[in-house]
């Protein structure tokens, strides 16, 4: 039988670092349980982002979330970019490594997207190899997350949740639940989150990801750019009551607010396990339920919603 | 039933209908899509699955234009004043461009801009006299390039840097043979307008005027994490570049000379010392070697 979260820690409520947010880290020391970082943003610095990280590690637990691993990828497996993950892991002491289960390019090209994959077969043993490799490669257990999702393919066979069920099985790897993804997926694909939630292997799931989306009306976009929406919460309490419990992140990628909002985020989280409800004030309410316009067909360039993952690091210049 | 396809034909399919220029159904049509799947943009069901509230063409078009939106979303944060310059809508017409004919390779959006400037100068309209108005985009694009990789690439911080008294150690008579070695972050950019004070009015929210041509020789470094600039004369900087090449004083005075007009020795002689002291202060340098030390 497996261990739940796979002997993985519960690290308690956590928010996503982003570098607006450093000047208020580094002088108020908010009393967070850990934080979440984009392992692309740090593995080649030698810069700012290098230096506010160690000291971020030097008082908080911090585990790595990638974007460019590309699991899915029919090209071959990256082992530079494994080894610079593997080197970032042992200098931050990352209580663990997650990325997608997607695949961000082919041909050598990266989109900087996280794409859907059929759920079939053929995919499922090309996935669990690479899983496989990549752990032991990095000697450690990989937590894969659903991404949000905008298309599913006539090449699929079976249904995501079964995917990732066979998937983490197989490949003896963790998961990252991100409950706004479900959401979001579920809704562009006319599935019930509900159902999604309760089928997965819930002992393997080691983190739950909570966002703000864009509801387009036709369609919801991953914008991570809002609150958490109450259906999403609703979800979330699913979730929790089936897993025990498990870290908890808030992400906030675009239109960031100031670290005290990212934060009162994601404590309404451990509200909600305490108390059973969440209160939202009414500005938050209705951000977060608001339809947007977003028209697919608009072509390139014109379309204003941008899904995640979209995260850069400016430069700081005197 | 429909056949299954290999998930390496539905991948390159995918990837080139969704990066395709002119759109997903242009990308469905073009031949090297066709080439993994040979469909028409009428069979796209055959494909992609439609929603209850949304065709498979404009399913798979929100991926097509996350993927523009995206890479032109982060080349703006990495260039703003080539942003301001241009305005909006040009710079997401010639970002497109680059992004066109330069696909990131790159696990990292750090690596995305690196051929931007190369690109601007590739597509220079050859009609506009120099220095013109293309020749400020493209210095633009290399300073605020510049600036990022000093931001982010290796420093000085935890190095020991070369002190003024460093330098008064050194014998008189062996002071053309020392070698100056640079901090990793040092760099050296020539340019035909004062981009430096452009691209500091715009990150200061300022809406500067695009500036007359003035040549500008810019120092760059970086000092405890953030990027500083600096202009130097020309004589200085024909120095430092031949010092930053890995010459003696002795052999970069010579190299620096040979490029300046006649009469520049005085200048070097007059402005050593001053020179030295500067580069120390400013922390330009790790230190000073001599061959036997």
């Amino acid at each position: 039988m497996t261990e739940a979260r796979l002997g993985l820690p519960n690290l308690g409520f956590g928010v996503g670092l982003r570098t607006t947010h450093y000047p208020h880290i580094l002088k108020h020391k908010p009393d967070v349980d850990w934080f979440e970082i984009i392992s692309e943003n740090y593995m080649d610095s030698g810069g700012r982002p290098r230096q506010v990280l160690e000291q971020i590690v030097e008082q908080y637990k911090v585990v790595m979330h990638g974007v460019s691993l590309s699991i899915g990828s029919t090209d071959p497996l990256n082992f530079e970019y494994l080894g610079k993950l593997k080197t970032l892991a042992e200098w931050t002491n990352a209580a663990w490594i997650s990325d997608h289960v997607c695949w961000t390019g082919v041909n050598g090209l990266n989109g900087h997207d996280l794409l859907p994959l059929p759920y079939n077969e053929e995919t499922l043993r090309h996935v669990v190899s690479r899983i496989k490799t990549a752990q032991d490669f990095l000697e450690r257990p990989l937590v894969l997350e659903n991404p949000s999702t905008y298309v599913t393919f006539t090449d699929s066979t079976m249904s995501e949740w079964d995917f990732v069920t066979r998937m983490a099985e197989e490949s003896d790897c963790g998961l990252l639940l991100d409950v706004n993804n479900v959401y979001v997926s579920c809704f562009n694909h006319d599935l019930d989150p509900e159902d999604f939630i309760r089928s997965l292997p819930h002992e393997r799931i080691v983190q739950f990801h909570l966002a703000g989306h864009t509801d387009c009306g036709t369609h919801i976009i991953d914008t991570h750019d809002n609150f958490v929406v109450d259906k999403v919460w609703e979800l979330y309490q699913l979730a929790h009551k089936l897993t025990g419990g498990v870290s908890t992140l808030l992400e906030w990628d675009a239109q960031i607010p100031d670290f005290d909002v990212v934060h009162g985020e994601v404590l309404k989280a451990r509200d909600l396990i305490q108390d059973g409800s969440v209160t939202l004030d009414t500005q938050s309410r209705a951000d977060a339920d608001s339809v947007a316009s977003d028209d697919p067909a608009q072509g390139p360039r014109r379309s204003a919603t941008v899904p995640q993952p979209a995260v850069f690091v400016a430069a700081e210049v005197e | 039933m429909t056949k299954q396809r290999s998930l390496q034909s539905l991948q390159r399919w995918v990837q080139e209908v969704i990066t395709h220029p002119d759109g997903i159904a242009a990308g469905i049509e073009s031949p090297t899509a066709k080439q993994q799947i040979d469909i028409d943009v009428a069979n796209i069901e055959q494909v992609v699955e439609p929603s209850s509230r949304l065709g498979s063409r404009e399913r798979l078009a929100v991926y097509g234009n996350a993927y523009f939106a995206r890479l032109v979303e982060c080349l703006g944060e990495e260039f703003p004043a080539t942003r301001f310059a241009l305005g909006e809508e040009t710079f997401e017409s010639f970002t497109f461009g680059y992004v066109n004919d330069s696909p990131s390779s790159s696990y990292s959006l750090g690596c995305l801009g690196e051929r931007f400037a190369q690109y601007l100068t590739d597509t220079r309209p050859s009609d506009v006299p120099k220095p013109g108005w293309p020749d400020f985009l493209i210095d633009l694009a290399k300073v605020e390039r510049t600036y990022a990789e000093v931001f982010d690439g290796p420093g000085p911080e935890n190095l020991d840097t070369l002190k003024p008294e460093d330098l008064q150690v050194i014998p008189p008579e062996r002071v053309s043979e020392i070698r100056f070695v640079p901090v990793p972050s040092l760099r050296l950019m020539e340019a035909a307008f004062p981009v430096h004070e452009y691209v500091t009015a715009v990150r200061r929210d300022r809406a500067p005027e695009i500036p007359m041509p003035a040549e500008t020789l810019l120092v760059i470094t970086r000092r405890e994490f953030v990027v500083r600039r600096g202009t130097v004369s020309r004589a200085e900087f024909q120095l430092l570049r031949a010092i930053i090449d890995g010459n003696s004083l002795g052999q970069a005075i010579e190299l620096a000379a040979e490029v300046m007009p006649a009469g520049s020795d005085d200048e070097f002689a007059a402005n050593l010392s001053e020179w030295f002291q500067h580069w120390a202060s400013a922390g330009w340098f790790l230190r000073v070697e001599l061959s036997d030390s």
